[in-house]
C-alpha cells in the first residue's frame, strides 16, 4: 500500500502547486472574516516556520530564540508607524527596513555563537530571545514598556487600506508564497547544499572546503529576515503589540510546527502551520478541554508519523525516491 | 507551460480576487435576529492558563446574569464564551468571530487590557458594543472610541485612591514595586505620582518579573530605606510572595496592593499569617445577598464576577430597550440605538450604581480599601472606613 505522500508525488508538482495556490486564493470570500483572520495567523506562522526552517531544517542549527527577530520586525515597524513618536512611515517603505533590521539581529546573534553546537547553541539562542523580550519590556522611553504600542498604521495599497481580515489574507498569502519560493530556491542552490552538508557533519563539510563561518552566519541572517517581515506584518495587522506577544512560546510553537511538518521540508512547514495553529481554532468548541485534546492529537501524530507529516525528500531513506542528480 | 508564466498568472489571479472583495461594512447598521433564533452575548475571557481561575469566575458572573434574564422579547438569550488567553492575538481572532456572527448583539470582555486594546479597535470597526468587566488600562477609554464600556475602574482611579488612603494614614515614605506588566506598572507609576503630590516620598520604584518566586534581593535592597509602606502593583501570584518574604527579610512596613490581590484563595489562604494586616484596593463590596446566591451556585467567588454580572445585566437591558420586535417575531436591533442605550445606563447593580461618563468609564467612587483581618481563627477581607 502506498502512503498518501507517495501518491501525492505522482501528481506533477506544477499542477499540484497551482491547485493549492488557486484554492488558497479563492478561500477568503467563501469562509468569511473570522476564518480569514485565523488563516492569516496561520500564514504568519508559515512565514516564521519557513524562516526558522532555514536555520534549523537546512543548516541544522537549533535556534530557540527565533522570536527575537519576529519582535525586532514588529517593533521596527510599530515604532515608525504609530503615535509613539508621531511618525507614520508607509508600510512598504518599512518592510525592507524591518527585514534588514532582523537580518542584522540575526548576524549579531550569529557572530558570538559561531563556535557553539547542539545544546550549547540552543541555550545561547534561548537567552538571546529572552534578552530581546526583556529589553522591549524594560526600555520604556523607546518601546513604552509593558503598555505596548497602540494604533499602529495599516498598510495601504494605493488608496485602499489593508484593514480587514480578507485583505490581510491576500497580503500574507503573497508573503508566504514569496518566502516559500525563496526558501525553495535557496534549498536547491549551492548555499543550500552547503548548509545540508554542514547539518549532516560539520567537520566533514569543513574538510570539503565549505566555509563554516560564512554559511552559519548566512543561515542566521537569512532565517532572521523572514521573521522580520513576519513581524512587520504581525504589528500592522494587530494594530497593537506588547512585549508579552514575543515570549518564548512563539519560538517553541514555530519549532513545533517545523517538527510536526517534517524538518527541512517546505510543504511540511506549511502543513505543520495549518495543523498547529489551525487545530486549536477548530477545537474551540471543546472549550476548556481544547488544549488537552490538542496535546493528545499531537502525541498521536508523533507516534504514527514520527518524522513529520511531509518529511523532506533528502531525509527519506535512500530507497524511497530516485534523486535528481546534483 | 513555460515556467515563468505560472507565477505571473497566479499573481494576476490573486490580485483580481483581492480587488473584487467587498468594501468595508457600513457605519453602525442593524442586527437582525430571525424568529426562533436566540440572541447571543459574546464573552472573551481566559479559560485555560495562568489566570484561568479568574477568567472562569468572570464567566460564571456573566452566565448567572444571562440565566436570570432567560428571554428577551420572546427570544432565548445565550452566552457564547471563548478563551481569549488574556492576550492580544487570540482576542483579535475572537473579536473577528463575534463581530461576524449575525446573532451576537454585544460582548462582555475581554478579560485583560492586552486583549481589550487590539480587540476594541476591531469592535469599533464593526460598531459592536463591548463591556469589559476587568480591563483597567487607561488607554482603553482615553482613546474615546464609542463602543467601549467597562464595569471596573481604570488604573488611575484605583492608584489615586490607594495613594489617598496611604496619605490619610500618614504612610508617606513608600517603596513601590510592580510586576513589569501593563497593569502593574501603570498602577505603580500612578500611585507614586499621586503620592508625591500628596506630600509623600517614593523611596524606590522597582520592577520584578512575573513568575519569579524569590523577591528577597529586591526586598533586601528596600529594607535599609526604612519605608513605612510597600505598594505592590501586580497580581496575587507575586503579591502573596512579596508579603511573605517581607516578613522573612524583616521589613516592618505596611503592605498595600491592588485588586489583583483581592482573592481569598490566592492571597489570604496562600499568604497565611503573613497576609494578615495587608491592605488591598478593590471595588465596593458587592451586594451580600448576591454573593450568597452566587456562591451557592458556583462556590467561592474570586475577583471580577460581580463586575461581569453587572456588565451582562446592563448589556441585556440595553439590548431589550433597543430591540424592536417585528410582526414575524424577528428582532431588529439598531446598533447605534444599542450603543446609546448602553451609554445612558443608570442602574443600581451589585457593584453599586452604574453610570458611564462620555468615554465609557464609570463615574462615582467605585474603589474601596480592604484589610485582611483575623478573627476567630479565620482570615478575611474587611472594608476599611475611608
Amino acid at each position: 500500500m502506498k502512503s498518501p505522500a507517495a501518491l501525492l508525488r505522482k501528481i506533477p508538482p506544477a499542477v499540484l502547486l497551482s491547485a493549492v495556490i488557486f484554492s488558497a486564493a479563492v478561500l477568503p470570500p467563501l469562509v468569511g472574516n473570522y476564518w480569514s483572520q485565523v488563516l492569516g495567523d496561520i500564514g504568519i506562522y508559515m512565514m516564521l516556520g519557513i524562516g526558522l526552517n532555514v536555520v534549523v531544517g537546512f543548516a541544522g542549527l537549533l535556534d530557540l530564540g527565533y522570536v527575537a527577530f519576529f519582535g525586532i520586525g514588529a517593533y521596527g515597524y510599530a515604532l515608525m508607524a504609530s503615535p509613539q513618536f508621531g511618525m507614520h512611515v508607509p508600510f512598504w517603505l518599512m518592510l525592507p527596513v524591518c527585514v534588514a533590521l532582523a537580518a542584522a539581529g540575526g548576524a549579531l546573534l550569529g557572530v558570538p555563537v559561531l563556535r557553539l553546537r547542539g545544546d550549547y547553541l540552543a541555550i545561547v539562542t534561548l537567552g538571546f530571545g529572552e534578552i530581546i523580550r526583556v529589553i522591549l519590556n524594560n526600555l520604556d522611553p523607546l518601546t513604552n514598556g509593558p503598555r505596548g504600542l497602540l494604533r499602529i498604521d495599516p498598510p495601504f495599497l494605493g488608496a485602499t487600506p489593508i484593514n480587514n481580515p480578507q485583505r490581510w489574507y491576500y497580503l500574507i498569502l503573497a508573503g508566504v508564497l514569496l518566502a516559500a519560493f525563496t526558501a525553495d530556491r535557496l534549498n536547491n542552490s549551492r548555499i543550500g547544499r552547503a548548509w545540508i552538508a554542514m547539518r549532516e557533519d560539520q567537520d566533514a563539510a569543513a574538510v570539503m572546503g565549505i566555509d563554516i563561518l560564512k554559511y552559519k552566519l548566512l543561515a542566521f541572517t537569512i532565517g532572521a529576515s523572514f521573521a522580520g517581515a513576519g513581524g512587520a506584518i504581525f504589528a500592522a495587522r494587530q494594530g497593537a503589540i506588547f512585549p508579552e506577544n514575543f515570549s518564548l512560546m512563539v519560538s517553541i510553537n514555530v519549532l513545533c510546527l517545523i517538527i510536526i511538518g517534517g524538518m527541512g521540508s517546505i510543504p511540511g512547514v506549511i502543513l505543520g502551520a495549518i495543523v498547529l495553529i489551525g487545530l486549536p481554532e477548530v477545537l474551540r468548541g471543546t472549550e476548556q478541554y481544547r488544549m488537552l485534546s490538542f496535546g493528545a492529537l499531537l502525541v498521536i501524530m508523533m507516534i504514527f508519523r514520527p518524522s513529520g507529516l511531509l518529511p523532506a525528500s533528502r531525509r527519506r531513506p535512500a530507497a524511497a525516491a530516485p534523486r535528481e542528480p546534483e | 507551460m513555460p515556467r515563468r508564466s505560472l507565477p505571473t498568472l497566479l499573481s494576476a489571479a490573486i490580485l483580481f480576487v483581492f480587488l473584487s472583495l467587498p468594501a468595508a461594512a457600513a457605519e453602525w447598521g442593524t442586527i437582525r435576529i430571525p424568529s426562533g433564533s436566540p440572541v447571543k452575548i459574546g464573552m472573551g475571557t481566559m479559560l485555560t492558563g495562568d489566570y484561568a481561575g479568574m477568567g472562569i469566575d468572570i464567566m460564571h458572573g456573566a452566565e448567572m446574569a444571562v440565566k436570570e434574564k432567560g428571554l428577551i422579547l420572546g427570544h432565548p438569550v445565550i452566552l457564547q464564551v471563548e478563551d481569549d488567553g488574556c492576550a492580544g492575538p487570540p482576542s483579535v481572532v475572537i473579536a473577528e468571530k463575534f463581530c461576524n456572527d449575525p446573532l451576537i448583539a454585544g460582548v462582555v470582555g475581554y478579560m485583560c487590557s492586552g486583549g481589550s486594546k487590539p480587540a476594541s479597535d476591531i469592535h469599533n470597526k464593526y460598531k459592536m458594543v463591548m463591556i469589559s468587566p476587568s480591563s483597567t488600562a487607561l488607554e482603553l477609554t482615553s482613546r474615546k472610541i464609542p463602543i467601549f464600556f467597562r464595569t471596573c475602574w481604570n488604573d488611575r482611579i484605583q492608584a489615586q485612591r490607594a495613594a489617598d488612603f496611604a496619605a490619610s494614614r500618614g504612610w508617606l515614605r513608600a517603596a513601590v514595586l510592580h510586576d513589569k506588566s501593563d497593569y502593574g506598572q501603570s498602577l505603580a507609576e500612578d500611585f507614586a505620582q499621586h503620592l508625591e503630590t500628596r506630600g509623600g516620598e517614593v523611596l524606590a520604584m522597582e520592577g520584578v518579573t512575573r513568575g519569579d518566586k524569590d523577591f528577597s534581593p529586591v526586598l533586601t535592597k528596600i529594607k535599609p530605606l526604612r519605608p513605612q509602606l510597600v505598594y505592590f502593583g501586580g497580581m496575587s501570584a507575586e503579591g502573596v510572595l512579596v508579603v511573605r518574604q517581607m516578613q522573612r527579610v524583616g521589613i516592618r512596613a505596611k503592605f498595600l496592593s491592588d485588586d489583583g490581590c483581592f482573592t481569598e484563595k490566592d492571597f489570604i489562604q496562600a499568604g497565611g499569617r503573613a497576609a494578615t494586616g495587608s491592605f488591598v484596593t478593590y471595588a465596593q463590596e458587592p451586594d451580600p445577598a448576591w454573593v450568597a446566591h452566587f456562591e451557592s451556585m458556583y462556590g467561592p467567588r474570586q475577583t471580577f464576577s460581580p463586575q461581569a454580572y453587572d456588565a451582562a445585566t446592563i448589556l441585556l437591558m440595553a439590548v431589550e430597550s433597543a430591540a424592536e420586535r417585528q410582526p414575524d417575531d424577528s428582532l431588529l436591533i439598531d446598533k447605534r440605538r444599542l450603543r446609546d442605550a448602553l451609554a445612558a445606563t443608570d442602574h443600581e447593580g451589585v457593584t453599586g450604581r452604574i453610570v458611564f461618563d462620555t468615554n465609557g468609564d464609570r463615574t462615582g467612587s467605585v474603589v474601596a480599601v480592604y484589610e485582611v483581618v483575623e478573627e476567630g481563627g479565620k482570615r478575611f477581607f474587611r472594608k476599611v472606613p475611608f
